[in-house]
């Protein structure tokens, strides 16, 4: 076993760091008041190949592993979660999507211009009635010649206004249930495909999440994910795997960040004539906080060495992200409660910080599915099939 | 042992709650949205006679005790923790220091128009290195005459943007400290030499206003010397003691709001085939919230009764304060968790009340301080002193 | 000017529930003013407030309806009488108006009767029992120069103004004010306060057979909730098929 990282790993992480403290921090608090993604700073991570990291060379990628990718999202997560996310979910998620499910066509078609251009891309599944029970979808998609038409509408979709890709996913055999679910490629400006209002979030105001709405839109049959009806579903589940995994970074990313920031405050804030770092309460928050984020630190990169050594990784991935969000909502809200009033004030970066952390525990699988998949699976293993 | 509150304070919970919902609850969102201070629902809040609603009614109060205030605040709470601020910080330490420790001519010229709503208080004893360790401020008051001349500047000072009338908290004798040293004044807003400075911008509670005030040879006539000159710092912790009580309150009908609108979302959201009050994981949280807020209720209300047939309450209120604001903390939390995205969305009742919350645990006394006060007084009774 | 307004008191519409063997629920439920009534009681507060005079409150009920009483004296009612005897239990609303009635008179002198529209006390009835002229679905009443009452008098075209002279009734509708909070300092004192007289069927020489169950002139046989409303359909297409569709449904419902 081996837990160190590699030299070539440990540049990447200085020069990633280098790349936040310069292009990603200064901006950090515009995306919050001004609720707008970082679209340049995505263009100049672009500009440093960093968008190609988990894909292969032939497709324009760098080849470089969810190890790499791991340390890409962490990083930029220490100082913004909102760009981290917006480029994660975007790689992760949208661009990951294409990549596992598509044909080879497809991959061609769309990866190398997204990864060298600094495009984005958007996952579609979530809907009004249909969040966690995400096979109870009823966007349909109906076959006319040699397109599919959709009808339906989207929520909450991440980059939906700024994608230059939305892989749709919606109903093409009622009767089949999760098996009648196909996914399609959606560009972006096709007639038919409205994207409504920007939400309003308590956090994550830098990512851009949009409802979309589909009116009789026509998507080429040659955009239908894989090829094939019915592999929609099973497409979705293998993305969000990964995205789990990219999602449990950012969560990491975050929680790391809070405890430096705490630190440093405690070192510095002084109250009953010394700092305040003296107290046993303050110690005890800092203590709690480093040993969930040590614990999480290798949660995390274990699932991304199972994914580049090809094994599988969706169970560990979800106890990364069950785990991951609940470090981080853990230290968002004790770095909150050592600043004490300067948590609260917008001045300060630390109540971004919080708000940010609260929406983790809830996208891309909520805890309680993630505890349902966790506990599916042993039980699984010792003969029991549970359900949801 | 008698558990009814009486038809008196049955009929008063009922009058508020009428008032709360036709005039508070429309109005939550955009208070918050627009960090507006609702002039137009306190002016009819103090037609109401809600401003001085535990004042003898001989100073223009309701005569409702420490109960009766307990009820405003759990009642109000429930629509807007931003109006319950304002009031809170109006009644509860603004002009309660005034009430408890005024001679009967200050009640007369200050308490009156307090209670009647035709003035507001406000209460500035925190200074930027004085936060918790609040013996250490600096605010000098030195005798001119007839006269007291106030300099140094308060923050983080609750309706400090358009308060009338302030209880301030300065050293008269910077070589005795908090122990004799410092002296309580009755600052009116017109006083030469008083000036608001920066209003914060926060993350919750925003339609209320949080100023810092300045003090350049302000000066204070003799006779507004508040309480017994240089037990000062006495004056400000039995004012801090009577406020904290009210925290509790106001968590706990904070709480209680959440709870009853997750069980109602929950009874009515499908997924999974049903609706998803049938998942035990979401029956866990109801039934945990549920729990804590039934014993917060009791711990508030014992200890409002204790005040009303005059016994010490000092660790009691401690309790109410940490107590509730941590109930509320925890029912914030699963209340997002279980409206999902909805949760996070801003106008929705849960993104609100989790940004509101969160200070709960920092002001009127962190809830590491607080632990301290209860903690002292615990062992004090086997004779043993702490330090701070 | 001295104006009288019954009160009827009951469970808070919001918290009752009806089961399914159609059976009304009111467990927990508060004890509430009535809406109608309490729209009466503003109009007269609001009179009183231009006028002066006074606003008595008289009510019919159980006991605990000294709650809704003391609420209205805290709104800013004067004088407060419930009449309160198991000979009143089972009454419909006649047999209530009538015992209204002659407890109004015993009150005497007053000017003015405002009750709720539409609600459990019939004003209709109150009106003939007392021998009044009416005026239905009246709001913003005032008096003029010659000391008659002008009200609107809401009716479906709009609105129209009808003047009455003194003594007289109206019927207020439930929305047709905003009526006030009741101030936090009376509710306190109210309850205290020696203004409440209770009367019994004999107090007022009625005798049991003009009230409650006996006097009652109907009988309720069954109570339900109306059937749900069945889901409507969903017409889908392009705009032109799917105003085809429209017309063709609309005329075989034989709507077209």
């Amino acid at each position: 076993m081996d837990f160190a990282f590699s030299e070539e790993q440990e540049m990447f992480r200085d020069m990633v760091r280098d790349f936040a403290q310069k292009e990603v921090l200064p901006l950090a608090e515009t995306l919050d008041r001004e609720e707008r993604p970082p679209l340049e700073t995505v263009r100049k991570a672009a500009a440093l190949d960093m968008l190609g990291i988990p894909f292969p060379e032939k497709y324009g990628g760098m080849d470089m592993g969810a190890v790499t990718y791991t340390i890409l999202i962490e990083e930029l997560a220490k100082v913004c979660a909102s760009t981290a996310s917006t480029i994660g979910i975007s790689v992760g998620v949208g661009m990951m999507a294409i990549y596992l499910a598509g044909t080879e066509e497809q991959k061609q078609r769309f990866l190398p211009r997204l990864i060298s251009e600094g495009g984005l891309a958007a996952f579609a599944l979530t809907e009004p009635d249909a969040g966690s029970d995400a096979a109870s979808i009823r966007t349909t998609a109906v076959k006319d010649g040699d397109a599919y038409v959709l009808n339906g509408s989207k929520i909450w979709i991440t980059n939906a206004d700024v994608a230059q890709v939305m892989t749709v996913f919606a109903v093409t055999d009622p009767a089949a249930g999760a098996k009648g679910i196909s996914a399609f490629l959606v560009e972006q400006g096709t007639p038919g495909m409205t994207i409504g209002w920007r939400d309003k979030k308590m956090g994550m105001r830098g990512v851009s999440t949009c409802a979309v709405f589909f009116d009789n839109c026509r998507v080429p049959a040659a955009n239908l994910l894989g090829g094939r009806e019915g592999a929609g579903f099973g497409a979705a589940l293998k993305t969000l795997d990964f995205g789990r995994m990219s999602v449990a970074a950012s969560c990491l990313g975050l929680a790391q960040g809070c405890v430096e920031a705490s630190v440093a405050f405690a070192r510095d804030r002084q109250q009953f004539g010394g700092p305040i770092a003296m107290k046993g309460a303050i110690q005890a928050f800092i203590a709690d906080m480093a040993t969930q984020v040590e614990s999480l630190r290798y949660l995390v990169y274990h699932t991304a060495w199972l994914v580049d050594s090809g094994k599988e990784y969706g169970w560990e991935a979800s106890t990364a992200k069950l785990w991951g969000s609940q470090v981080a909502t853990f230290c968002a809200n004790k770095a909150v409660q050592v600043h004490g009033g300067m948590g609260y004030m917008k001045r300060f970066p630390i109540e971004r910080i919080y708000r940010d952390a609260k929406i983790l525990p809830i996208w891309e699988g909520t805890s309680e599915i993630q505890r349902f998949l966790i506990a599916s699976k042993l039980f699984k293993e010792a003969g029991v099939k549970i359900a949801p | 042992m008698d558990f009814t509150f009486s038809r008196e304070h049955q009929l008063l919970r009922r009058t508020i709650r009428e008032f709360v919902e036709r005039e508070v609850v429309p109005r939550a969102t955009e208070i918050d949205e627009n960090e507006e201070v609702p002039f137009d629902v306190l002016k009819k809040a103090a037609k109401m006679g809600l401003f001085g609603m535990p004042f003898p009614r001989e100073y223009g109060g309701a005569g409702a005790g420490e109960i009766g205030y307990c009820i405003l605040a759990e009642e109000m709470s429930r629509g807007c923790a931003s109006t319950m601020a304002t009031i809170g910080a109006h009644i509860g330490i603004g002009a309660m220091a005034i009430y408890l420790d005024g001679t009967p001519a200050q009640k007369e010229k200050y308490l009156k128009p307090l209670a009647r709503g035709e003035k507001i208080a406000a209460f500035g004893l925190t200074e930027p290195q004085a936060g918790s360790d609040a013996a250490s401020i600096r605010t000098r008051a030195v005798r001119d005459g007839d006269s007291w001349v106030l300099n140094g500047s308060k923050i983080w000072i609750t309706n400090g943007g358009f308060a009338d009338i302030f209880s301030i908290f300065a050293v008269t004798d910077p070589a005795l400290g908090a122990r004799g040293g410092v002296t309580a004044f009755i600052v009116e807003k017109g006083y030469p030499g008083f000036k608001v400075g920066s209003l914060e911008e926060k993350m919750g509670i925003r339609g209320s206003s949080t100023a810092e005030l300045i003090f350049e040879d302000c000066r204070v006539p003799h006779e507004n010397v508040l309480g017994q000159f240089g037990a000062g710092f006495v004056t400000a912790l039995k004012t801090l003691d009577m406020g904290r009580i009210t925290l509790g309150a106001a968590g706990l009908g904070g709480a209680q709001a959440l709870l009853d609108l997750c069980v109602e979302y929950a009874a009515t959201r499908e997924a999974f085939g049903g609706a998803i009050a049938q998942k035990q994981a979401i029956q866990w949280m109801i039934a945990d919230m549920a729990t804590e807020i039934e014993a917060l209720r009791s711990l508030v209300y014992r200890t409002a009764w204790m005040v009303d047939t005059h016994q010490d309450v000092t660790t009691q209120a401690a309790m109410c304060k940490v107590f509730g604001s941590e109930v509320q903390a925890r029912a914030v939390e699963k209340a997002v968790q279980l409206f999902g995205g909805l949760g996070y969305m801003r106008g929705h009742p849960a993104e609100r009340a989790f940004r509101d919350a969160r200070i709960c645990e920092i002001f009127e006394g962190t809830n590491e301080i607080n632990r301290v006060v209860i903690a002292t007084n615990v062992l004090r009774k086997v004779g043993v002193r702490i330090s701070a | 000017m001295k104006i009288i307004v019954p009160i009827q008191q009951i469970f808070d519409p919001k918290q009752i529930r009806v089961s399914s063997q159609g059976r009304v629920v009111t467990g927990g439920a508060s004890r509430v003013i009535e809406a109608a009534s309490k729209a009466a009681l503003e109009e007269a507060l609001r009179l009183k407030d231009e006028l002066g005079g006074t606003v008595d409150v008289v009510a019919l009920g159980e006991a605990d309806v000294e709650e809704s009483l003391r609420e209205a004296q805290a709104m800013g009612a004067d004088q407060a009488y419930l009449l309160c005897d198991s000979a009143f239990s089972g009454g419909d609303a006649s047999a209530t108006a009538y015992a209204l009635s002659v407890a109004m008179q015993r009150i005497g002198g007053f000017d003015l009767v405002a009750v709720g529209e539409g609600g459990a006390i019939s004003g209709p009835m109150l009106a003939e029992f007392l021998g009044l002229p009416q005026v239905t679905h009246a709001a913003t009443a005032r008096v003029d120069a010659n000391g008659r009452l002008v009200a609107d008098q809401r009716w479906d075209r709009g609105v129209r103004q009808v003047r009455v002279a003194l003594p007289a009734l109206i019927a207020v509708a439930a929305d047709a004010n905003t009526p006030r909070y009741a101030h936090s300092a009376r509710v306190m004192s109210v309850f205290s306060e020696p203004t409440l007289t209770v009367w019994t069927a004999a107090d007022l020489g009625l005798e049991e057979s003009q009230v409650g169950s006996q006097g009652a002139k109907t009988e309720v046989r069954r109570t339900a909730v109306p059937d749900a409303r069945v889901l409507g359909e969903r017409i889908t297409g392009t705009p032109e098929e799917q105003a085809r569709s429209l017309v063709g449904k609309l005329r075989a419902k034989g709507l077209l």
